[in-house]
C-alpha cells in the first residue's frame, strides 16, 4: 500500500476543504483556521491517518467538526463581515461587501442552522451519500435525512417568499 | 430548475469564487509538531498529578497561595514622561505598554460651573513600557483627546472614540507603526464601546449591535436581540461568553414603584438568551475581568421612604455571563475607602473610592496616598496587575497647578 505524503495531501485537499468549511461557517477566516487546525491535528497522527482507506473523509470530518464544535467560530455563523460599518437599520444596505451575500440562494442557505448547512454542503457540494454524511457528522443516516428535509423545506419557503416579494405579490 | 439542482449550481459557482490563501503547509507541520510535544507534556503532567494525588505530601510543604501582599503595595515614581503637565488625560494598556493620550491644561475644578471641557484638550501622547521602565513619545492623535473621549485596547491597538467633538468618529493607533488611521464609523450615534479580550469592539447601532474586529479591520452586525420584554437603559459589555447587554426590562414601571433590577441578555454566537435577573439596580460601569463582569459601584438603594421597595438593593455587583450567577460586591468595598482618589479598572483589579479591589480574591484594601501627587484629574490604567498614575491638577488660591509626574503601584 502506498502511503500518501502529508504535503501532497495538504496541497490536494486544502482548497476543497476550505470551501466546504466556508459553506458551513460563513466566514473565510474561520474556514481557513478550521482546515489549518484539522491538518495540524492530523499531523500528530499522520502515520495512522495516511494508512486509512479514505484519509480525505477523515480530514473532512475533522474540518466539519472543527467548525461545528468551536463555539467562537459558531458565534460568527449568522454574521456577514464587511470592511464597512453597518448602517443603522433604516439605512441598511443589503449584504455589506460580501459579493456572495447578494445571491438569494446563498443568503437563504446562510440563514440555516449550522448542522443543516453542513448536511447540504456535504450532499450538494461534496456529493456524499447519506451514510457518508452521517459518518462525517457522527450521526445516524435518519438524522441526515430529516435535517436535509427540514433544510430544503425552509429554503423552498424562503425562496418562494423572496420571489413573491420581488414580483410585488 | 428544481431546488436541489439550484443548490448544486449555487455551491459550485459561488464556492469557486472564493479568494482563499493556498495554506501554509510548513506552518501547519510546525503546529502539528508542537501539538505532539504538548500531548507528551500533558501525559507527563497527568502522571505527576497522579503521583501527587497518591503521595499526598508535596502540596503540604512550603507552598502558599499566590495573592496580593498584605502591605497594601508600594508606589514608586517613574522616570519623567515626555509630556507637558496636564490633567484628565486618557490611558489604556495595550498588553505591552500604557498609552497616555491628550488631557487638559485648563481643567474644571470640582463643583465649579464648567462641567464641560472648555476646549483646551491636547493631542499628544506617550507610552510607558513597564518591562524597560521607559517612556517614549507616540504620534499625535488626529483629534484632541479630553474628558468624554474614550480609549480602548483591541488586538494590541488603541481605539479612540472621539465622542465630544465629532460625534462618533473612530480612530485606531497602531503601536507597531506609530501611526493613526481613521476607521469609518457608523453614521448614527454610537453608544458604549467596551472592548473584548480578543480584540473585538462592540457598539450599538440602533437596536442592533455592531462589532469591529480590530485585527482584521472588519465590521460585523449581530442579529438583533429578539427577547421580550426589551431591555431599556442598555449597556453593552464584551465578554468571553459574547457581548452582554444589560438593562432594565421595559415592563418595569418607570415611576419608581418597583426596583429597576437589572437583567442581562447574552449573544452566545448563534442566538440570544436571557440570564436570570441580577440583584442590583445600577447599570453604570460594568467591566470584564477576564472571568466575570463587575460593576464596581458600592452602596445600595431602597426606593426612598415613600413607595419604598421594601428592602435595599445593591447598586453594583458581579455577574458571570456563562452561568448567569450574580453576586453582590464584597461588603468591605465602600464609597469611602479613604485612600488615593484614583480610578481605573483592568484585568482583575479595580481602583476607585480610595480602595483597590481584587475581583479574583474579593480582597479590598485602601489604596495608599501618593505623596505630593495631585488630588484631581489623575490619569490611571492597570498594566498587567500594576497601576500607573500620571499627571493631575491641584486647585489652590493661587490658581491651578498641573503635574507631569507619574507613578506605578504594585499590589
Amino acid at each position: 500500500m502506498t502511503v500518501p505524503e502529508y504535503d501532497d495531501v495538504y496541497a490536494a485537499l486544502w482548497p476543497r476543504l476550505v470551501r466546504t468549511a466556508y459553506a458551513v461557517s460563513g466566514d473565510l477566516g474561520v474556514a481557513e483556521d478550521a482546515v489549518q487546525t484539522a491538518f495540524a491535528k492530523a499531523y500528530r497522527s499522520w502515520r495512522r491517518i495516511s494508512r486509512l482507506h479514505a484519509p480525505e473523509a477523515y480530514l473532512r470530518r475533522m474540518v466539519v467538526n472543527e467548525v461545528l464544535n468551536d463555539r467562537r467560530r459558531a458565534r460568527r455563523r449568522h454574521e456577514i463581515t464587511s470592511p464597512e460599518p453597518p448602517e443603522p437599520p433604516d439605512r441598511a444596505t443589503d449584504g455589506g461587501q460580501d459579493p456572495l451575500a447578494h445571491d438569494e440562494m446563498w443568503r437563504a442557505v446562510s440563514a440555516l442552522p449550522p448542522r443543516q448547512r453542513a448536511v447540504l454542503v456535504l450532499r450538494y457540494y461534496e456529493d456524499l451519500s447519506e451514510q457518508q454524511i452521517a459518518d462525517a457528522l457522527g450521526c445516524r443516516p435518519g438524522t441526515v435525512k430529516s435535517q436535509a428535509a427540514a433544510a430544503l423545506a425552509t429554503l423552498r419557503t424562503r425562496m418562494d417568499l423572496s420571489t413573491r416579494a420581488r414580483e410585488g405579490l | 430548475m428544481d431546488l436541489e439542482q439550484q443548490l448544486r449550481e449555487t455551491y459550485a459557482e459561488r464556492l469557486a469564487q472564493i479568494d482563499m490563501t493556498g495554506g501554509d503547509v510548513d506552518a501547519t507541520r510546525r503546529t502539528g509538531a508542537r501539538l505532539r510535544v504538548r500531548r507528551r507534556v500533558s501525559v507527563a503532567a497527568a502522571a505527576v498529578a497522579v503521583v501527587v494525588a497518591v503521595g499526598g505530601s508535596l502540596l503540604g510543604t512550603g507552598r502558599v497561595a499566590v495573592g496580593p501582599s498584605h502591605d497594601n503595595g508600594t508606589w514608586r515614581e517613574l522616570p519623567a514622561a515626555p509630556l507637558t503637565p496636564r490633567a484628565n488625560a486618557e490611558a489604556v494598556w495595550t498588553g505591552r505598554e500604557v498609552v497616555v493620550l491628550g488631557g487638559e491644561t485648563q481643567p474644571c475644578p470640582p463643583n465649579a460651573d464648567c462641567a464641560v471641557s472648555g476646549g483646551h484638550a491636547l493631542r499628544d501622547g506617550a507610552a510607558y513600557d513597564p518591562a524597560t521602565n521607559t517612556w517614549h513619545r507616540i504620534a499625535r492623535a488626529p483629534v484632541p483627546v479630553g474628558p468624554g473621549d474614550r480609549l480602548l485596547s483591541a488586538a494590541g491597538r488603541v481605539v479612540l472614540r472621539d465622542w465630544q467633538r465629532h460625534g462618533s468618529r473612530l480612530f485606531v493607533y497602531d503601536p507597531q507603526t506609530d501611526q493613526w488611521f481613521e476607521i469609518r464609523a457608523f453614521s448614527g450615534s454610537m453608544g458604549d464601546l467596551p472592548s473584548a479580550v480578543d480584540g473585538r469592539v462592540y457598539g450599538f447601532v440602533g437596536d442592533h449591535i455592531a462589532m469591529y474586529d480590530a485585527s482584521r479591520g472588519l465590521w460585523t452586525e449581530l442579529p438583533p436581540d429578539p427577547l421580550r420584554p426589551k431591555l431599556t437603559q442598555r449597556r453593552i459589555t464584551a465578554t468571553s461568553s459574547g457581548p452582554v447587554v444589560t438593562g432594565v426590562p421595559a415592563d418595569v414601571p418607570r415611576d419608581g414603584s418597583v426596583a429597576p433590577v437589572v437583567t442581562a441578555d447574552v449573544y452566545d454566537g448563534s442566538s440570544w438568551h436571557r440570564l436570570p435577573a441580577t440583584g442590583q439596580v445600577g447599570n453604570n460601569a460594568w467591566f470584564w475581568t477576564g472571568t466575570q463582569m463587575v460593576d464596581p459601584e458600592p452602596g445600595s438603594l431602597d426606593g426612598g421612604q415613600v413607595d419604598g421597595w421594601g428592602r435595599a438593593y445593591p447598586v453594583g455587583g458581579i455577574l458571570d455571563p456563562a452561568t448567569g450567577r450574580w453576586s453582590p460586591l464584597p461588603a468591605a468595598f465602600t464609597d469611602h475607602g479613604g485612600g488615593a482618589d484614583i480610578n481605573a479598572a483592568g484585568g482583575r483589579w479595580v481602583a476607585t473610592y480610595g480602595q483597590v479591589y481584587d475581583t479574583a480574591t474579593g480582597r479590598v484594601d485602601t489604596l495608599p496616598h501618593l505623596d505630593g501627587a495631585p488630588s484631581y484629574g489623575v490619569t490611571a490604567a492597570w498594566a498587567d496587575g500594576r497601576l500607573l498614575a500620571f499627571g493631575g491638577a491641584t486647585f489652590g488660591a493661587e490658581g491651578t497647578a498641573l503635574s507631569d509626574r507619574s507613578w506605578l503601584w504594585t499590589p
